[in-house]
């Protein structure tokens, strides 16, 4: 009996494997918006909470100092305003100067680059290398075995990514898909620099399993020695950033929102991409205090993982020190969750003057269907969803009227399910693309792997195959640390940049828009946010914060 | 005609040895020539059969299921991670503190488990192993700031203020001059003999009289009591007990990976284990590792191998067929079994080679859906339930049985034995 039991108690497991496996394809929609989760590498901002300089009580209070390494809130607080007073962005900020044309600005950019670097001779010098913006790596910390030209041969560029393409949060495995689908087009118009080098995406599933992700990294190490390694997810990020930095390889553009990768002094091998979750939980927070009267209810659902975690702390730092929000409901709710109905009605009972969705994935969706069946959307003064579920075909509109007036800090980065869009030449030409390598151009994670971090790998790795010696590991980290160009998929205003240790993060701004259901567009109100340069580097110490 | 060797005999501990011996050495082979990432793996695999050991205590051997040794673990983990940053324990002083934390964790479970049987008993432990991730996160009593939170733990050295460091990775030390670069090599050690022991004691444990005791509780409850068996202390005990092995292997996770994180300890987890226990076989010792090694490189292979091709997946399905069809032509079950896997081994190392040699178009290109790789493993899974019930343990024996076989020999009886023996014809008359 027992015996019969575990059998069919064994099969059924080895059948919700296969479910989860091929499932993943049903859950990709949804999950597409998780990827938005890395797409929208949003906003920022900054909530520093432990505005270490005002708050002597924040020495006591451990929680609070864990949201370092944000932009200073009232450098926030500033930018927020001028941008309300600041002109509307109009249309959207579409752009329609030509594929070609954008190409040769790029080059450009990238030339004007590459004579500053140059000009300031960066570059190793004995054992050290030096780079932008004070930034300085010791090179005879390095393994002895240790090659500068690794990943390289045969005019092949090898290029190891570990993602999720199993378990729950599979869909953003599609990210590293995106990626690999503008690596091909990189491939067949030409290649990297001046010796069209070929770019080879080796992508390993970690499950978003830490461990694994470790496994991977080594095995990729020892058996491939890739170029350089990109990882996903916050935890799986951390776990191999000490072992990378170790070994002196690139962990360039993490596909995760945390703080922690704006270190380049202690971590110089390690960077982020988009702006730390915290910020845009500081943006919702210096929102509500210019926009609504004290006291302010604020009911938050919450994604229970690393990145929701991340909003809920950020903004209850800020609630903490504010007169205008007088009470923060923060209700959790399973990443894998099929319904939300229980946590959305906790949060309707608590009459909340403003709703917040730190969610991504389906979840967003679900949030957004929930609460207008709950009346949160006829209570509540004002309703956000996050950065991360910017994406219209996979969130809004399958919403229908529920989706209406919703409020984002969006990122900046434009959206490229968007209608308004189509007469965008770089996103409508992204589109394309994404249809033409077989993939369906409405899963906006194919769009953010393709368009926003697709696009910036190859536009440092074509810097770095400029420079003296080509393409090696220290060259591309340089040229990272250099990078400043006008991201094609960001709004106009938005910085996409960094500076060695003066600027260790590449996106700090964001638009703020409302969701027009009759045209099912994002509107943005007034101009947008920037706080490049704003955010201090975080040195994480887990436990304890910046 | 089977080798016959007598249980206990000079020949059948000479027997033994040389299996143990022969066991020791593939160990050392594969520490020693494995690449140095696949011994992490390995590292993992001793991990992970510790684990799916203490949960056959549970299941196998006393005949609860509960589902929750991937919480135990978890524990172990945390409580190891959080000693060595928080209080500046060494490794090895978490090992006996980590397991008592999940032992007492144990017996609390242990308690209601008197009380619920077979499916419901499944749910209640499904609930806490589901729940335990999110119990890791909350923010009372500083269980985040202890267990890394959403964002994970690193066991690694950090300059404490005044240039004291506390925590590190498990590296060789000082005094011991091998491995300094390979450090999995150096952990597998440590972790190595943490894993014999267990093994060694749960081994004698189960033949043991409390072992004993708790398969005959699985056996027939009733016939237990009746026996003279304490069925609360004993289930109880053994449901600690079981815990406490998952605590051991938490340690031995946290001693190879130096790195926590909640969505390490999942569900997901928690299947894994079940796959290997019933892969490797219920109810037996070496079962466990057995299953902790498909678990781990079977999964490894078929993400490796087999990744993103639809037609590898249709090969391991036209392996699998063809196993099924030629061992049902087979006149014994001997032989049966032999086919089976005969077969599937050797579609499975021509699909390798195959596959190595030919590069066939994927599925993952065609319509931008994950890698199949779980699935193929799914399959892989549900065959060897069918072809090999009993676990590859069983299965092994089984076919082992026709070269060497273990003859048990019968108690000594005393010499007037027959005086004892029931007289059947006086029970039926009575009757």
């Amino acid at each position: 009996m027992q015996k019969k039991l575990l059998r069919f108690l064994i099969a059924l497991c080895a059948l919700s494997m296969v479910a989860t496996a091929c499932g993943s394809g049903d859950a990709v929609d949804t999950v597409a918006d998780a990827a938005s989760d890395v797409a929208d590498s949003s906003t920022d901002a900054a909530s520093d909470v432990a505005d270490a300089a005002d708050d002597a009580m924040s020495d006591d209070d451990e929680a609070m100092e864990e949201t370092g390494g944000a932009v200073d809130d009232e450098a926030a607080e500033e930018a927020m305003a001028e941008a309300a007073d600041d002109e509307t962005v109009e249309d959207g900020g579409v752009v329609t100067t030509s594929i070609a044309d954008l190409e040769a600005e790029w080059a450009a950019q990238r030339a004007e680059i590459v004579a500053d670097i140059k000009a300031n001779g960066y570059g190793v010098d004995g054992t050290t290398l030096t780079g932008p913006g004070g930034w300085e790596v010791d090179l005879s910390a390095c393994p002895s075995d240790w090659s500068d030209e690794a990943g390289i041969a045969d005019g092949v560029i090898k290029i190891g990514h570990t993602t999720a393409q199993s378990g729950a949060l599979a869909a953003y495995g599609n990210i590293g898909v995106g990626m690999g689908a503008w690596f091909d087009y990189v491939n067949a118009n030409g290649g990297v620099g001046p010796d069209g080098l070929q770019l080879e995406l080796i992508i390993k599933d970690d499950e978003y399993v830490a461990t694994k992700t470790q496994e991977l990294v080594a095995e990729l190490l020892q058996s491939e020695d890739p170029f350089y390694i990109t990882t996903l997810g916050s935890p799986n990020t951390f776990s191999v950033q000490q072992t990378l930095n170790e070994n002196c390889v690139p962990q360039p553009m993490s596909m995760t929102g945390h703080q922690a990768w704006g270190d380049p002094e202690n971590n110089p091998w390690t960077s982020g991409l988009q702006m730390s979750y915290a910020t845009e939980s500081l943006m919702w927070g210096t929102w509500i205090e210019q926009n609504l009267e004290a006291p302010v209810t604020v009911a938050a659902l919450v994604m229970d993982n690393d990145f929701g975690l991340a909003y809920e702390q950020g903004f209850e730092d800020f609630a903490e020190n504010s007169d205008v929000i007088e009470e923060v409901k923060f209700v959790r709710h399973d990443p894998a969750a099929a319904t939300l109905t229980n946590e959305i009605t906790t949060l309707a009972a608590e009459a909340p003057d403003v709703f917040i969705s730190m969610t991504a994935g389906n979840p967003c969706l679900l949030a957004i269907e929930e609460a207008a069946r709950a009346g949160i959307t006829e209570i509540a003064d004002a309703f956000f969803t996050p950065s991360v579920c910017k994406a219209v075909s996979s969130y809004m509109a399958p919403a229908g009227e529920a989706a209406d007036n919703w409020l984002i800090f969006g990122g900046g980065w434009k959206d490229s399910t968007d209608p308004q869009y189509e007469a965008d030449s770089y996103i409508s030409w992204m589109n394309e693309q994404i249809e033409a390598a077989g993939l369906d151009p409405n899963i906006s994670l194919f769009a953010s792997g393709f368009g926003q971090f697709g696009w910036a790998h190859v536009q440092a790795l074509e810097i770095a195959a400029e420079l003296d010696d080509g393409l090696t590991r220290t060259n591309f980290m340089i040229a990272l640390r250099a990078l400043r160009m006008d991201h094609p998929a960001l709004l106009e205003g938005i910085a996409f940049g960094q500076n060695g240790v003066e600027d260790a993060y590449l996106v700090e701004g964001s638009d703020l828009s409302r969701f027009d259901n009759a045209t099912q567009s994002w509107i943005i109100e007034g101009g947008v946010i920037d706080l490049d340069g704003q955010s201090p580097n975080c040195a994480w110490v887990a436990g304890e914060g910046c | 005609m089977p080798y016959v060797i007598d249980r206990g005999s000079a020949q059948h501990r000479m027997y033994r040895m040389v299996g143990f011996a022969l066991l020791a050495l593939v160990g050392a082979a594969l520490w020693l020539f494995l690449p140095e990432f696949q011994v992490t793996r390995l590292n993992r695999v001793i991990a992970m059969a510790v684990a799916i050991l203490g949960l056959n205590l549970v299941v196998g051997f006393s005949g609860l299921l509960a589902l929750c040794q991937s919480a135990f673990i978890a524990i172990g983990a945390f409580v190891t991670a959080s000693l060595i940053m928080d209080h500046s324990w060494d490794y090895w002083m978490t090992v006996p503190f980590s397991m008592l934390a999940a032992f007492i964790m144990g017996l609390v479970l242990g308690v209601p488990a008197l009380k619920i049987k077979g499916l419901y008993l499944a749910m209640a432990t499904v609930a806490f192993a589901a729940a335990f991730p999110s119990l890791t996160k909350l923010e009372f009593w500083s269980i985040s700031e202890r267990t890394g939170g959403a964002n994970g733990r690193e066991i690694a050295a950090i300059p404490d203020g005044e240039g004291i460091i506390r925590g590190e990775k498990l590296n060789s030390p000082d005094w011991f001059p091998f491995f300094e670069n390979e450090p999995s090599r150096y952990r597998f050690i440590p972790i190595v003999i943490l894993g014999v022991l267990a093994f060694w004691m749960v081994g004698n444990l189960v033949k043991s009289r409390p072992g004993r005791a708790v398969i005959s509780i699985r056996d027939n409850e009733i016939g237990a009591a009746v026996s003279g068996v304490e069925l609360r202390r004993f289930k109880v005990l053994n449901f600690g007990l079981s815990a406490a092995l998952g605590g051991l292997a938490g340690v031995m996770w946290a001693m190879n990976s130096g790195f926590v994180a909640e969505q390490d300890f999942t569900f997901v987890l928690m299947v894994d284990l079940l796959v290997g226990l019933v892969v490797g076989g219920v109810g037996t010792v070496s079962g466990a590792a057995v299953g902790a090694i498909v678990v781990v490189f079977g999964r490894w292979l078929c993400q490796t191998y087999f990744d993103y091709s639809l037609s590898s997946m249709l090969w391991i399905a036209a392996v699998i067929a063809l196993a099924v069809w030629m061992s049902r032509q087979q006149p014994s079950g001997r032989t049966r079994v032999l086919t089976a896997i005969g077969v599937t081994v050797a579609g499975l190392i021509a699909g390798l080679l195959l596959f190595a040699a030919v590069d066939v178009p994927g599925l993952y290109q065609l319509n931008g859906n994950g890698p199949l790789s779980q699935a193929i493993f799914g399959i892989v899974l549900i065959a060897n339930v069918f072809v090999a019930p009993q676990g590859i343990i069983g299965a092994w024996r089984k076919l082992w049985s026709n070269v060497v076989q273990i003859r048990p020999i019968a108690p000594d009886l005393p010499a007037d034995a027959e005086s004892i023996s029931l007289n059947m014809d006086a029970v039926t008359s009575h009757a």
